[in-house]
């Protein structure tokens, strides 16, 4: 289970983040949403230990992001909302280089690699550089690197920018096979649909502070999670 | 638009300069004016001692009235030559490769602007280069001759011709470079290669130089009447600068036609080279078994693949192990001449020449400071490292590893033939080669000292962090400096104490200073590091 309590970040005069607590359990994926700048990549660049932060605490099972970050980040993965990958490197170099930091056995490896570059159909570029790849196919092998370690935790930022319909698809039924497996997700999207349909819970963030947070029914009651959202933004 | 474009281009240059990165807030006007001036005193070293010398043996010819033509024409070449070398690297990505290319592009800007404030880089670079010849050079001629209205109009007037000359073929040459390096699939190494005849022809001219010129300087009269009769653009050249007013005319206006000629050339092809691709034949993939690596093997050879990713960064960080490897083989090559002269004075001063032998090696370590941009060089992917699993001592510890590898192996060959020519006691051998493997060691920490101390993330062209940075600038130079001091104060020493004695204080005295940046890295460097 993750646990955010009290976070809080600024940067100068501005509270990116204000005494921010959630709790993400086991097998939920946990959308978080707000408008930009809301302080949404904040969270979740301080939940995956890039950024520091003020105060507050982040765990994973315990294990704290501050205290022990080399434990806490080989349990989780996080993609961004820009894929600035590796571009001097080729797309499989990238994947044995993500592999070899997670400790991955070579067999292991193999399969995972061949698996998740034939459902997003990249395998035939993996000998690439990254550098020739477009943006979508950035965020597939984004997508895969974050996949290869089999994490339990899953941060994603926007994750659905820029993949085509297909490969938005195939990371959905993703999603829901490493919940399913106890793992959990935790991502930002400002696409409220997919938040709607594929959520097990949502958070709304507004101005740095968690404006309301529970189970979808909770958040969005009889209205669509836009017309909820909406509502609270006002 | 013009003039906003330029002030992106300048700031771009000279961000460093005017913002702390690290503080994320700009400098004060009296830091900005400190870094100037050391920068400035810094191209003032380079200039005064190496071209000011060069100037001061040419100044019989400066000082021969009828061939004063000469001397301007040997300076305009030499000037020309460095500025084209200084620039040639960034050319093309200076150019071509911006990453801004595709926002600049997409906005209602004409083509022919961005490339035009894409070549007042181009140009500045090459004005940079060819004025520490052109300075120094200038200054003797006023010491040597009569200082005249027209001469000084004259010497501008060369600067300026100068800087065109060196723009034109800096752009022919990147044109050259961006048209061929469509269709080449390894085309680091292909620049790499092409870029090392190049200065390899440029060394051999340099070197050659010397002997050309005591055979100029005693038979003046008869070269000056060969030049100018079988290459007479030579003479036309020299005599601008004096300046004689068809020559001057003819030099200006064909610099300028020259200019304009390339700029019609870059400006119509300039849409078409930035925005291609490669053609060449897309790479296979072929599933294979892959060793699995150690965390620290996985960066390192993530540093490795960087370096080996950019010529521009093989080239600027990295050119020093030919160097090595040359100082090598020319001491075989020249070794018996040089054992001769050595042989020639007594043993308690022939171990005072390796005093100075040892810093000269170091020295040529210094220009590979590969460690320094590679914190910048993280730029935008800075994140990626910092949500792994991988401490962050590891990754420095990488930084500096690769280096010291890179440094290791031709420093130890180039040691080994200095050994082998002069064979030196073997007390005087085993410090000798201790102190350049442990300056090796030091100069990797000190690189990634001063690039922890002085990253710039927010380059949108490589080019920016691998060249132009402060922790480049420092670590390059602070390394030259330290070997000066090591050699000049033995010449104090020599006077109380033996020159073992003296390689063993400054063995010693580089393993502290090894010591501490060691200690200041895994501290303090880690901190800065994680607050990037």
């Amino acid at each position: 289970m993750l646990e955010i309590k009290h976070l809080t970040k600024t940067f100068g005069e501005k509270r990116a983040v204000d005494d921010l607590s959630l709790e993400i359990k086991n097998g939920e994926i946990y959308g978080f949403i707000g408008h930009n700048g809301a302080g949404k990549t904040t969270t979740l660049k301080s939940v995956c230990g890039i950024q520091s932060f003020d105060s507050g605490e982040i765990t994973l099972d315990g294990v704290s992001v501050t205290a022990d970050p080399l434990t806490f980040k080989k349990r989780i993965a996080y993609i961004p909302d820009n894929p600035d990958l590796y571009e001097f490197m080729t797309g499989i170099k990238y994947l044995n280089f993500i592999a070899d930091i997670f400790g991955v056995g070579e067999k292991e490896r193999q399969e995972r690699i061949k698996k998740y570059a034939d459902t997003f159909e990249l395998t035939a570029d993996l000998a690439q550089p990254i550098g020739a790849y477009s943006h979508g196919m950035k965020q597939k092998l984004s997508i895969i690197s974050a996949w290869i370690h089999e994490p339990e935790m899953i941060i994603m930022d926007e994750p659905f920018v820029g993949l085509d319909p297909v490969a938005s698809h195939k990371l959905k039924e993703m999603m829901r096979e490493v919940c399913d497996n106890g793992g959990a997700i935790f991502f930002s999207t400002h696409v409220l649909d997919v938040a709607e349909k594929l959520c097990d819970k949502v958070a709304i963030i507004k101005e740095g502070k968690l404006i309301k947070s529970g189970t979808m029914e909770e958040v969005k009651g009889d209205d669509s999670l836009e017309a909820a959202f909406l509502e609270l933004e006002e | 638009m013009v003039k906003t474009l330029l002030k992106k281009q300048l700031a771009e240059i000279f961000k460093t300069y005017f913002f702390d990165f690290k503080k994320n807030k700009p400098r004060s006007k009296a830091k900005t004016a400190i870094l100037f001036v050391v920068f400035a005193l810094l191209i003032v070293f380079i200039a005064g001692f190496m071209f000011g010398a060069f100037a001061y043996m040419l100044r019989d010819i400066a000082a021969a009235e009828p061939f004063r033509w000469l001397y301007h024409a040997i300076f305009f070449l030499l000037a020309v030559l460095l500025g084209v070398f200084g620039s040639v690297f960034s050319t093309y990505s200076g150019l071509y490769l911006s990453k801004d290319n595709d926002l600049l592009l997409s906005m209602p800007i004409p083509v022919r602007v961005i490339m035009l404030t894409r070549l007042l880089g181009v140009y500045i670079m090459g004005l940079l280069y060819s004025a520490t010849v052109i300075i120094p050079a200038t200054v003797v001629y006023m010491i040597t001759c009569p200082v005249t209205v027209g001469g000084v109009f004259g010497a501008l007037l060369q600067i300026f011709n100068i800087s065109v000359f060196v723009m034109v073929l800096s752009c022919a040459l990147g044109y050259v470079v961006a048209r061929i390096s469509v269709k080449l699939k390894n085309k680091g190494y292909v620049t790499v290669i092409i870029s090392v005849l190049f200065i390899a022809l440029y060394y051999y001219l340099y070197f050659n130089a010397t002997s050309f010129i005591g055979e100029l300087i005693g038979n003046i009269a008869l070269y000056g009447e060969k030049i100018k009769e079988h290459a007479h653009i030579i003479y036309v050249i020299g005599k601008a600068a004096e300046p004689d007013t068809v020559p001057t005319l003819a030099v200006t206006v064909a610099g300028i036609v020259l200019l304009v000629a390339t700029m019609l050339v870059i400006s119509k092809s300039f849409l078409k080279v930035a925005t291609s691709s490669a053609t060449v034949k897309k790479a296979q993939y072929k599933q294979k078994n892959t060793r699995r690596r150690s965390v620290f093997g996985a960066v390192l050879a993530k540093e490795a693949k960087r370096f080996a990713s950019s010529p521009n960064y093989m080239l600027n960080c990295g050119f020093g192990i030919l160097f090595l490897i040359a100082f090598g083989v020319l001491f075989i090559i020249e070794g018996d001449a040089v054992a001769n002269i050595v042989n020639m004075f007594p043993s308690v001063f022939q171990r005072g020449f390796f005093v100075i032998l040892a810093p000269a090696v170091c020295l040529i370590v210094s220009m590979n400071d590969i460690a320094a941009p590679s914190v910048s060089l993280e730029g935008k992917t800075l994140w990626q490292i910092r949500s792994l699993p991988v401490p962050t001592k590891t990754v420095l510890k990488a930084k500096y590893s690769f280096q010291i590898l890179v440094n290791t192996i031709p420093t130890v060959f180039c040691v080994a033939c200095i050994i082998a020519v002069l064979r030196p006691d073997p007390l005087t051998g085993v410090l000798l080669s201790l102190f350049c493997l442990l300056y090796v060691c030091f100069h990797a920490l000190f690189s990634l000292f001063c690039g922890l101390l002085k990253p710039n993330l927010n380059w949108t062209n490589e080019i920016f962090a691998i060249k132009q940075g402060l922790d480049v600038l420092f670590a390059i130079f602070g390394g030259f400096g330290y070997c000066v001091a090591i050699g000049a104060l033995w010449f104090l020493a020599c006077r109380i104490m033996d020159a073992r004695i003296y390689l063993a204080i400054a063995l010693a005295v580089t393993a502290v200073l090894t010591f501490l940046l060691y200690r200041f890295i895994n501290r303090k460097g880690v901190k800065l590091f994680e607050q990037l």
